[in-house]
């Protein structure tokens, strides 16, 4: 697998546990588990949503600008690499 | 060989400016395109757009989030909520029932429940403990119970989509106390709890009394011009155009900042007696109040010059936004007609909150019950 494939895997895996996440926290109640007193049910609810956020936040504002880096990054060495087998050529 | 060395050594330098660049470029613009993309739908009251809240809020209704269900460490505060939950419940789904009348038979019984949790006296056992009395049982009294308020806009809500509904005569008798308390109240201050005022409560009475006008034609024209005044001339900040947050009972002098969790939601609670002064206050939050970062924006707890933390009024004060104010803000936003404002907190309300899909209805995963209430009440919040 290619770095760029192992990239775009690691993105859908991202999306697909922010889905996840998100529905699990909707189907148990995520506000009445964080008020909830019992400890564990609390932090590991706690857990669940800062995980949720840091993948909200990564994947609205950070990705985005890593795939556009990327596919720019390679436009341009592909742009660059016509140019080198241009100049070798007879 | 020379000049491929040469690309490859400055290539990382090369990488890492072009993926800051491009995080830069498109965390201004990407995040703002994708999130809160029903806000325009909301803003024009579009039935498809209400219905996916409405539906989840007429769910947690069924399964009655009493004060049971909280545990903020504060008994009052379990019972505020509560209260607020299911106040806010019966204002968001009977408006929806306004703006969509072929949604009544489909939400009329959660409004109609809504108000039958309220009226539960464990829900007031917080003001019965304060006060050493039920509210509701000595409305003859002149004891202040403001947060009476409340249920009494809850009870208008039912009775303007079900006129016929048993709770009309209580409906009177408590909006008839509201406003004798008003009446006699020299510096326009009735107090929620002994020696505690706060404007915002008041500002759901005066609401109640004007809500109950409108639906039943009494004439309290003359005390709703008299509580107008006092608003603007007493519990205003000049400065900012924001509400005080507690004044004494005895004096009606300020004891706290003027305040922006209290000012939206005065402005909601008030456009139901005087949509002018709720749109003067829901102005004052958009003009001093308004933050905003790559298109979301929030409101200002404490307006320029003052500062404090978060409390059970405001919640969580981030960089001096608060996300009550943020949230009773979007009413107002949508009373006065600001698509813009709007926009930017339903953009704030959407990334934190996080709408998913739950069953038919599309809650807040992160607003619970009393969340997904009050973000109803305020973004089917009608012009008056």
């Amino acid at each position: 697998m290619t770095h760029a494939a192992k990239q775009a895997a690691a993105l859908l895996v991202a999306i697909a546990a922010h889905e996840a996440l998100a529905r699990a926290l909707a189907a148990a109640g995520l506000v009445e588990r964080l008020l909830s007193p019992s400890g564990p049910g609390a932090a590991l609810a706690l857990v669940a949503a800062l995980a949720l956020y840091g993948l909200r936040l990564g994947l609205l504002f950070v990705a985005p600008g890593l795939v556009a880096a990327r596919i720019i990054a390679a436009l341009i060495e592909s742009r660059r690499a016509a140019a080198l087998r241009g100049a070798r050529a007879p | 060989m020379s000049h491929r060395r040469g690309t490859d050594a400055m290539a990382p330098r090369w990488r890492r400016a072009l993926t800051l660049a491009c995080v830069l470029a498109t965390g201004a613009v990407v995040p703002r395109a994708l999130v809160g993309r029903d806000a325009d739908a909301l803003f024009d009251g579009d039935a498809a757009a209400q219905h996916a809240l409405a539906r989840a809020v007429a769910d947690d209704v069924a399964r009655d989030p009493g004060a049971g269900a909280f545990h903020t460490g504060s008994t009052r505060f379990d019972g505020e909520w509560a209260l607020v939950t299911s106040q806010m419940a019966a204002l968001g789904l009977s408006q929806v029932i306004v703006a969509h009348p072929e949604a009544r038979a489909r939400y009329l019984p959660a409004v109609r429940a809504a108000v039958d949790h309220l009226l539960r006296p464990s829900t007031f056992a917080f003001g019965t403990q304060a006060w050493g009395g039920a509210g509701l049982e000595h409305l003859d009294g002149d004891q202040g119970h403001a947060y009476l308020g409340y249920v009494a806009l809850a009870l208008g809500a039912l009775r303007e989509v079900d006129p016929a509904t048993p709770h009309a005569a209580l409906h009177d008798r408590l909006v008839a106390a509201l406003a004798r308390r008003l009446e006699r109240a020299p510096a326009g201050v009735v107090e929620t709890y002994p020696g505690e005022a706060y404007p915002c409560d008041m500002a759901a009475m005066v609401g109640a009394v004007g809500q109950h006008a409108r639906l039943t034609g009494t004439d309290r024209r003359a005390l709703l011009a008299r509580m107008a005044t006092v608003y603007r001339t007493r519990y205003t900040d000049p400065a900012s155009g924001y509400l005080i947050q507690s004044v004494d009972p005895a004096t009606g002098r300020w004891l706290s900042p003027p305040r922006g969790s209290g000012t939206a939601l005065s402005a909601y609670f008030l456009s139901f007696a005087d949509a002018s002064l709720g749109r003067e206050l829901g102005a004052a939050v958009a003009r001093h109040g308004h933050r905003s970062f790559a298109g979301f924006g929030g409101v200002a707890e404490y307006p320029g010059g003052s500062s404090g933390a978060g409390d059970v009024d405001s919640g969580p004060v981030v960089l001096g936004v608060s996300v009550s104010a943020t949230g009773f803000a979007l009413a107002s936003a949508r009373q006065r007609g600001d698509r813009a404002f709007f926009r930017s907190l339903y953009r704030t309300a959407s990334l934190f909150g996080v709408p998913v899909a739950r069953g038919t209805g599309r809650p807040f995963v992160a607003g619970g019950p009393i969340g997904n209430a009050i973000l109803l009440a305020m973004l089917s919040a009608r012009a008056r």
